[in-house]
């Protein structure tokens, strides 16, 4: 019973997992206006897509961090410059497992989940922690909020 | 003995108190029937307990001549049901009302008829508090002009046979205290009942609520306007017994037997023991004007009497256990001894023999249930110390919080970190994350070389230690909605975990289960 559960769980599309609402802006955007997106959705990263709304980039806070900030651009600057061309993205079938091991082997911290051409959302690593905390209740998820109230034994001696 | 007992009368329970309710109050039917049945019960005058609450029904202990307890509001069945665990051999009676039973002692009757104590507890009805001079009661009409609803009562009413039947009760009936007989009858049925019985009286407050159920309890029209119910008979009422109950699916009708070819048979048996929860709920949901209002016993079961259930637990470890000393218990496992004017305080645990072995039996089973057969599981109970110095723990930088903006994006772009600390050796004031920097120079034009990164960092929201474990750190990660939480180290300095960290945690951890082949999967 105990490994059926385990089995399900690492397998369990990542389409169950809670997607974050992703931040989009059009290709030939500025940089202000794409920040601004991302800072509206509370999101640390802005997807580019193209006229007919297929996913050409990805732009993340690391992105601008490197490419932007210390740099001489403008804000006026179009996103395509500075942008992740044809970013790593996955379907709505790939395993927590996958996902897992994706983050693991990238150093990117949001994930697009397509179907098709249409996004679904966004992965991102805090998404799949929580995910994963959720199905270890008994460990993770039910204990106080304040780490000092975290019981050292369990009868509280 | 027995001989004794036949001789008692009703005159037995008649005590020597002047019964002060007013004239014409339903409460004198409802004791004159009680003084009838408790002599037909053959139990001895001494083992008789009523215990009541606060009301004017409450007042009932006075006028019987048995033992008796008016005690607190509301909190009448809490204190029969210690009467009668202490002394199973007592015939332990509640009388309560509308008000201090469903309102301020709701709870208290809601737990002692799931209890199922072999107890009658009655319940007078006359949908208003009449003591404390006519404010309206949990069973108030919705509509109803009240002292305290001068333009109509606005909430819904209360049923309490569906209070009682929701609470589990063993035995639940209803009675009006216009027909004593039947009161009578009913009573009786309850006191014989093995359980909890349930008895609501429909009876009125001749002062504050004259005509509560005048339309149903009337003499002139109580027979076409109560439905009897009897054990195993058709549901038949009416003056010329002409009319009865058919079901259509779920839903009750009244039917004219005789008339469009209905016969007796066709009409709906009444069976108290019905284990049919919607037959019982129909029921308690007919009322006058649309259906007669039934009356009689609705519900019985038989099911264990909770003051035997106890009993034989008791006995059961105290044969296994031997006998405890009570003392003991109450002075708990360890106290102190404050003495010479508080300076001197001694911490005993002398007592904590007596108990160790079943606190440890609570231990065990607390810990096997913890204890973990997966190894993901298990693993996240490793110090996040351990995590913090197998995974990047060179890479975490701090910044005094006077540090410039301009240095901490340097310090960003030459190490590819995605956090940065703001404190000094002995605090830590905040957190300085990409996403803060990016917002706050992007789409701000600030002066980033002047500018210290404390007027943009976020304040700490949690410092955990390094003995916390993964599983705490995830929790607060996932409560915070942050990225990454600062730990404090063994040496005074600080460190910080990230999500990425605990992932690659999670999937080292994994990886290393399927080489040693610990985990099947797939």
């Amino acid at each position: 019973m105990t490994k059926r559960k385990k089995e399900t769980f690492w397998a369990e599309p990542i389409g169950k997992v809670d997607l974050q609402q992703p931040a989009v802006v059009k290709t030939g955007t500025s940089i202000i206006d794409a920040v601004k997106e991302m800072k509206y959705n509370q999101i640390g990263c802005v997807l580019v897509v193209d006229a007919k709304k297929k996913l050409v980039g990805i732009l993340s806070n690391g992105d601008l961090m490197h490419e932007f900030v210390g740099s001489t651009l403008s804000g006026d600057t179009p996103v395509d410059e500075i942008m992740t061309k044809n970013p790593a993205s996955a379907t709505p079938a790939l395993t927590v497992q996958e996902a897992l091991e994706i983050f693991h082997s990238n150093r990117f911290r949001h994930l697009p989940i397509l179907t098709g051409e249409t996004v679904e959302g966004i992965l991102s690593v805090r998404g799949l922690m929580t995910f994963i905390s959720e199905h270890l209740p008994l460990q993770v998820m039910n204990l106080p909020p304040d780490s000092s109230l975290i019981a050292p034994t369990v009868s509280g001696e | 003995m027995e001989k004794k007992n036949k001789l008692l009368t009703r005159k037995d329970f008649v005590s020597s108190s002047e019964v002060r309710w007013c004239p014409g109050c339903g409460d004198y039917s409802v004791l004159n029937a009680v003084q009838n049945v408790l002599p037909q019960l053959g139990i001895p005058k001494e083992k008789f307990v009523f215990v009541s609450g606060i009301g004017c029904s409450s007042r009932f202990p006075y006028y019987l001549d048995t033992y008796g307890f008016h005690s607190i509001h509301g909190r009448a069945p809490t204190i029969a049901t210690g009467v009668k665990v202490a002394n199973p051999e007592l015939s332990v009676w509640v009388i309560t009302g509308d008000g201090d039973g469903l309102s301020i002692g709701g709870n208290h009757l809601v737990h002692a008829l799931r209890r199922n104590l072999d107890m009658n507890i009655i319940l007078l009805n006359n949908k208003i508090y009449g003591l404390t001079k006519g404010q309206y009661s949990p069973t108030s009409e919705k509509g109803q002009i009240t002292k305290t609803s001068p333009y109509g009562v606005l909430e819904e009413p209360l049923n309490p046979l569906r209070i009682a039947l929701a609470s589990e009760a063993t035995f639940v009936a209803r009675a009006v205290d216009t027909d004593p007989k039947h009161v009578t009858g009913v009573l009786l049925e309850g006191a014989k009942h093995a359980g909890t019985a349930f008895v609501e009286i429909l009876q009125s407050c001749v002062i504050f609520n004259k005509d509560a159920w005048k339309d149903v309890s009337d003499r002139s029209c109580r027979e076409d306007r109560l439905l009897y119910l009897e054990q195993g008979k058709p549901l038949i009422f009416g003056e010329k017994r002409n009319k009865g109950i058919i079901l259509k699916g779920t839903k009750p009708e009244v039917v004219m037997i005789g008339e469009q070819g209905i016969t007796k048979k066709d009409l709906v048996v009444h069976d108290i023991f019905s284990e049919d929860p919607v037959y019982v709920a129909m029921l308690t949901d007919m009322a006058h004007p649309d259906f007669p209002t039934p009356v009689g016993i609705f519900h019985a079961a038989k099911k264990p009497v909770y003051e035997q259930a106890l009993e034989e637990q008791i006995k059961e470890v105290t044969a296994s256990k031997g006998r405890r000393n009570l003392q003991a218990l109450l002075r708990g496992s360890e106290y102190w001894t404050v003495s010479g004017g508080g300076k001197k305080i001694k911490r005993s645990s002398g007592i904590r023999v007596q108990f160790s072995d079943e606190s440890r039996v609570m231990d065990e089973r607390v810990r096997d249930l913890l204890k973990s057969t997966d190894p993901l599981t298990a693993s996240l109970k490793t110090t996040i110390g351990k995590i913090f110095y197998d995974y990047d723990y060179k890479r975490v930088k701090m910044l005094s919080p006077r540090a410039s903006i301009s240095t901490a994006i340097a310090n960003f772009t030459a190490n590819r970190i995605e956090c940065i600390l703001v404190g000094d050796e002995k605090r830590l004031y905040g957190v300085l994350s990409e996403r803060d920097i990016i917002q706050n120079v992007v789409l701000t034009s600030i002066d980033r070389d002047r500018l210290p990164i404390s007027a943009i960092m976020r304040p700490i929201y949690e410092i955990m230690d390094e003995t916390n474990s993964i599983g705490d750190v995830i929790n607060i990660l996932s409560i915070s909605g942050h990225r990454h939480v600062p730990i404090r180290l063994k040496d005074g300095g600080f460190g910080l975990v990230t999500v990425r960290q605990i992932l690659r945690f999670i999937h080292d951890t994994v990886e290393q289960v399927e080489k040693n082949g610990d985990v099947t999967r797939k």
